[in-house]
């Protein structure tokens, strides 16, 4: 059974343009589901991290980079949907899903964005390497899933 | 904040549902059709999950639809922007149907630990005077 855990940060890719990309789609998701079930489009990064899990110190630079793309309007703290973000809000809500239904390798989960690029496949493979060369010396007692608690 | 709860325990609970019945509750509401987003918020509420907020409706939705079992879409409003709307897919109406089986089972965990102190009548009733 799924936990109900933020998918969207597990899911996030770890090569900087692909991440850029991934936010600007979840962003403009939100703000535009937000704004259909009646709670207007103005956002600050603390509803992102709500909705999002991005951590707000990181989800701000985003909604920074999504104004000087014009996908967003800024009034301090708050950012609001622009013509062209609520256009792109419901392409990206309309699409996002077909995405997932890519193909995959194996190796990684069916929604690692390593399936995505070149690129991010290899950011993905040295954070596995990372990962595992943590665990070296720590490794876990039981295999994944054998845990006596692993449901 | 959860509404019109009893005393709180000396460990905290209060009554209200663990958030784990946020999925099986979402599932049994789509049995009876297509949800709006804030629909949903509104009817976990009523049903006991007094912590759950917008974002966790909007979360656990996403991962129901990345997980095939619920199913959504743009409804084009008259006055308004389109709001998405949500229902089950088959997969979805299976998993409900399992969910409907585990939340008895639980109903009937919860009645055996009532009866231990509760009236039968007593225990009919709910915490919120909503005969059960």
């Amino acid at each position: 059974m799924s936990s109900d855990s933020p998918r969207e940060a597990v899911m996030a890719p770890k090569s900087p343009t692909l991440a850029a990309l991934y936010w600007r789609s979840e962003i403009l998701q939100v703000m535009y589901w937000l704004r259909g079930e009646g709670f207007g489009d103005i956002v600050d990064a603390g509803l992102l991290e709500r909705f999002l899990g991005v951590d707000a110190a990181i989800g701000v630079t985003y909604l920074e980079r999504l104004v000087s793309e014009a996908y967003l309007v800024a009034d301090g703290p708050f950012f609001a949907l622009s013509d062209k973000g609520r256009a792109e809000g419901a392409a990206e809500f309309a699409s996002s899903f077909a995405e997932l239904m890519r193909p995959t390798h194996g190796e990684c989960d069916a929604d690692c964005w390593c399936h995505q690029s070149a690129e991010e496949a290899e950011a993905c493979s040295a954070s596995r390497h990372r990962h595992e060369h943590e665990h070296e010396t720590d490794p876990a007692p039981y295999p994944k899933g054998s845990a006596p608690d692993a449901r | 904040m959860p509404a019109e709860s009893g005393p709180v325990g000396d460990a905290g609970f209060d009554g209200s549902l663990p958030r784990s019945f946020l999925r099986p509750a979402l599932h049994i509401a789509l049995l009876d059709g297509a949800w709006h987003g804030y629909e949903l918020l509104e009817y976990v509420h009523r049903v006991g999950l007094s912590s759950v907020d917008l974002s966790g409706i909007y979360r656990t939705l996403r991962a129901m639809e990345h997980d095939r079992v619920v199913a959504s879409e743009w409804e084009a409003s008259g006055s308004g922007p389109p709001r998405r709307v949500y229902e089950l897919t088959d997969a979805g109406l299976q998993s409900a149907e399992s969910y409907l089986r585990a939340v008895a089972t639980a109903r009937g965990h919860l009645d055996d630990l009532l009866a231990v102190y509760l009236t039968p009548s007593e225990q009919a009733v709910g915490v919120n005077g909503v005969s059960s």
